[in-house]
């Protein structure tokens, strides 16, 4: 490749990412324009509905809802993934009774999880938590699983003849060299968990970020759907870069130190 | 102690009867019929350094599963230190240490906590670890590096870390899987030398498998040749040259070629 | 004698390693039957045993199945079209590495409810919009999998191509497209599982047929009967499709790459 000066790259791809996004903003208001124009709001009117629902109590209260349910999903779908990942990597008999049900879970749709969550539990705030967990855990559980298998098998060998008790094993050989999966499992738990926590919502419940967009959605408001989107991927990306890119960054550091 | 075999044949007119270590009509199959072992019968003796040379495929490996209590055999039996072992079919606890080829230390806990962790696993009670410790390091001319990061010393040293984790447990049986094949031949002629010091103090039991005819020849009592897989015993020669042994040494050479040649012929490999 | 322990041991453990696989089922069937009366609106297991002639007989389970798959494989093929566009020219040029990269970095992270809000919006019901859902949330993925792959063309056939001046459609269609066929279709098999799942939440929305707007009209019921055998008829699919066309397929053309 010709040695293209690094600046003018820079400035190149800035220049490109911004015409991709205004490319973005002409197609809508052109499809507005043109085809759905009742059903579809223009760039303008979701400006402005985002600036207003942003000035909002109302709507931060649902941000609150939705961001507590990805708090808790988050934590826990990793507890219960990272556990039972690793009694699938490191144990046979596990391993055989696990693999059909995740690989099954993995399938199953999120409507079908919060169907079934209602039809167990009734409608309420366990239930949509619940389906919540339930759908991001057997991801989890996968990045684990594969994480496990990849691990230095010599070590297992020499804690074997050594006769390390399990604790011990799972402490001293096994976590510690998983570190970097135990990460990405968090990461994978809570990028799920934002995923599918409007959809449940949307399904499920009256209150966070999902059930507005349905409300309004009903109400013939796209506006306030959008805006409430527009809301929605600023928070995921601003509290993926607050958490856990600095963590990732300290991760990878001792390891090229 | 005499032993006297025949070539190619499995009888071995033993009349030791201070056996520490009996194994008797040993036969380990793969798990699809073919087998690892092939009906082999050893004594070693306590205090005694046996190397076993074979080339790939023979068994070695199997044969230390075996001894390390983590492999119950197909047919046969082995007894260490009077006791018999796999009397119930499982593996069991064997009062072993075990040196492999890559000093498998864990990377991110320093020296000293890994052998901290084997002194907990083997149930040594926790007074007797500083001084296990210390003394093991020092015998082993490491105590320098009680607090290093494994991966930060040189490859000797790790292999000495390896060995003073082996020892530290006060192991009946000090098994040895090519341990010194990685290193470069300074270091591992420095090695072998200490090797054979600490045996000579310790008067531990050693079972060291090993490619390399010249360093059996160099550190044990009595080398054994097994056939390749599935393993048998080819012959066995015992090693009287007095210590401490120079690695040149002629007698050592000689016997050397003695060595090579049977191996060639047991192994189908002579011209 | 030790032979037989350990003999019986290992029969002991093959034995085992036959039934695990199914301990989660007979758990789960277990779990059900005793704990039914306890939940909302779940009936016993033989509630929906009974269910299983009519359901079979009254339902038109071919007919949805068959408006799913399609909109699975037009909504995945839109998807892979468009997905190697992309991939070949991010591969081409950082600049429209820049250019396609803001999209697949915003597609990611779409979820799949505003999808089918969005084409609910732009398309109305229709299956055009399900087609769209599928498309918009599978191309990022699409086109991540396929760039690796377009980047790692063979240098010295790219230079053959510069020195006879080939231009972009002859170029892609002997040269790079050859190369990545095997990545097209690895990938087709990836994103399988995922454009199921991203049109049954589409349909649940904007469809009046196929899976999701049965499991719609379930929910809307409380009825567990149907949502269980449509999953089931779901599931069948799923893994039919994945273990028996994509996944020897998939084997089929890795297998010159395999020598190499």
């Amino acid at each position: 490749m010709s040695t293209v000066p690094v600046v003018s790259t820079l400035r190149t791809s800035g220049l490109m990412r911004l015409a991709a996004v205004a490319l973005l903003v002409v197609v809508w208001q052109a499809v507005v324009a043109t085809v759905a124009s009742e059903s579809l709001p223009t760039p303008l009117e979701v400006a402005v509905e985002l600036w207003q629902r942003a000035a909002s109590a109302e709507a931060w209260g649902h941000v609150v809802t939705t961001s507590w349910r990805v708090a808790v999903a988050t934590a826990a779908a990793t507890a219960v993934g990272v556990l039972l990942g690793i009694a699938m990597g490191v144990d046979r008999r596990a391993e055989a009774f696990l693999f059909p049900p995740v690989v099954v879970a993995l399938g199953v749709p999120g409507p079908v999880y919060i169907i079934m969550a209602i039809l167990i539990f009734g409608l309420g705030e366990v239930t949509t938590t619940l389906a919540l967990i339930a759908s991001v855990v057997p991801f989890v559980i996968n990045v684990v699983y594969e994480g496990v298998q990849s691990r230095d098998r010599r070590l297992d060998q020499m804690a074997r003849v050594y006769r390390y008790p399990t604790w011990s094993y799972l402490r001293h050989v096994l976590v510690a060299q998983s570190v970097p999966t135990l990460f990405s499992a968090l990461r994978t738990s809570f990028g799920m968990s934002w995923k599918l926590v409007v959809l449940m919502e949307a399904l499920s419940s009256s209150q966070g970020i999902g059930a507005r967009m349905v409300f309004h959605f009903r109400l013939l408001d796209p506006a306030a759907v959008v805006a409430y989107l527009a809301i929605f991927m600023v928070v995921m990306v601003v509290v993926d870069r607050l958490l856990f890119a600095p963590v990732e960054r300290h991760l990878l550091r001792w390891r090229d130190g | 102690m005499t032993t006297r075999t025949g070539p190619l044949t499995n009888e071995v007119a033993d009349t030791d009867t201070r056996a520490f270590i009996r194994i008797e009509d040993l036969s380990v199959s793969y798990g699809g019929g073919a087998l690892a072992l092939d009906r082999l019968r050893l004594t070693v003796a306590e205090g005694e350094f046996l190397c076993v040379c074979g080339p790939s495929g023979c068994g070695k490996s199997t044969l230390m599963q075996v001894l390390s209590g983590l492999l119950p055999p197909t047919t046969g039996t082995v007894e260490i230190a009077g006791r018999r072992l796999y009397a119930s079919g499982r593996p069991e606890y064997v009062g072993v240490g075990y040196v492999f080829q890559d000093h498998r230390l864990l990377p991110w806990r320093r020296v000293r906590a890994n052998l901290e962790i084997t002194l907990a696993a083997a149930g040594v009670p926790r007074e007797q670890w500083d001084e296990r410790i210390g003394r093991t390091l020092q015998m082993l001319q490491i105590e320098q590096f009680a607090n290093a990061w494994p991966l930060r010393l040189s490859g000797g040293q790790r292999q000495r870390a390896a060995i003073a984790r082996a020892l530290v447990v006060d192991p009946d049986v000090l098994l040895m899987d090519e341990p010194f094949s990685t290193l470069d031949e300074v270091t591992g002629r420095a090695l072998r030398t200490e090797l054979v010091e600490v045996w000579a103090r310790t008067r531990k039991t050693v079972v060291f498998v090993t490619h390399s005819i010249r360093e059996a020849l160099f550190l044990a009592d009595r080398v054994v040749l097994l056939t390749p897989g599935p393993g048998r015993l080819l012959e066995t020669f015992p090693v009287t040259v007095p210590r401490p042994r120079d690695y040149e040494d002629v007698e050592l050479a000689r016997l050397e070629q003695q060595v090579v040649e049977v191996a060639l012929r047991g192994w189908g490999m002579a011209r | 004698m030790t032979t037989n322990l350990s003999q019986r041991r290992r029969r002991r453990q093959r034995v085992l390693q036959v039934i695990l696989p199914w301990g989660s089922l007979i758990l789960l069937v277990a779990v059900w039957w005793l704990g039914y009366d306890r939940t909302r609106f779940i009936p016993p297991p033989s509630a929906v045993l009974a269910a299983v002639p009519e359901f079979v007989a009254d339902e038109d389970i071919v007919g949805n199945l068959l408006a799913s798959l399609g909109r699975v494989a037009v909504g995945l093929g839109i998807a892979m079209v468009v997905g190697t566009f992309a991939a070949l020219a991010m591969a081409s040029h950082p600049r429209w590495e820049a250019f396609f990269g803001t999209y697949v970095t915003v597609g990611f992270g779409i979820p799949g409810l505003a999808a089918a809000l969005f084409a609910l919006m732009i398309f109305g019901l229709s299956d055009t919009g399900v087609y769209a859902a599928i498309a918009a949330v599978t191309f990022p993925f699409v086109t991540t999998a396929l760039r690796s792959g377009a980047g790692a063309v063979d240098r010295q056939l790219v230079e053959m191509a510069n020195v006879y001046n080939y231009g972009f459609w002859r170029r892609h269609r002997h040269i790079t497209l050859p190369t990545i066929a095997p990545d097209f279709v690895s990938t087709v098999r990836n994103m399988h599982a995922l454009a199921w799942k991203i049109a049954i939440i589409a349909e649940v929305f904007l469809a009046r047929d196929g899976l999701g707007a049965e499991f719609k009209k379930a929910f809307d019921q409380f009825a567990l009967e149907p949502v269980v055998l449509w999953l089931t008829v779901f599931l069948l699919t799923l893994f039919g499709i994945e273990y028996g066309v994509l996944r020897p397929l998939d084997r089929f053309v890795h297998r010159w790459r395999a020598l190499t």
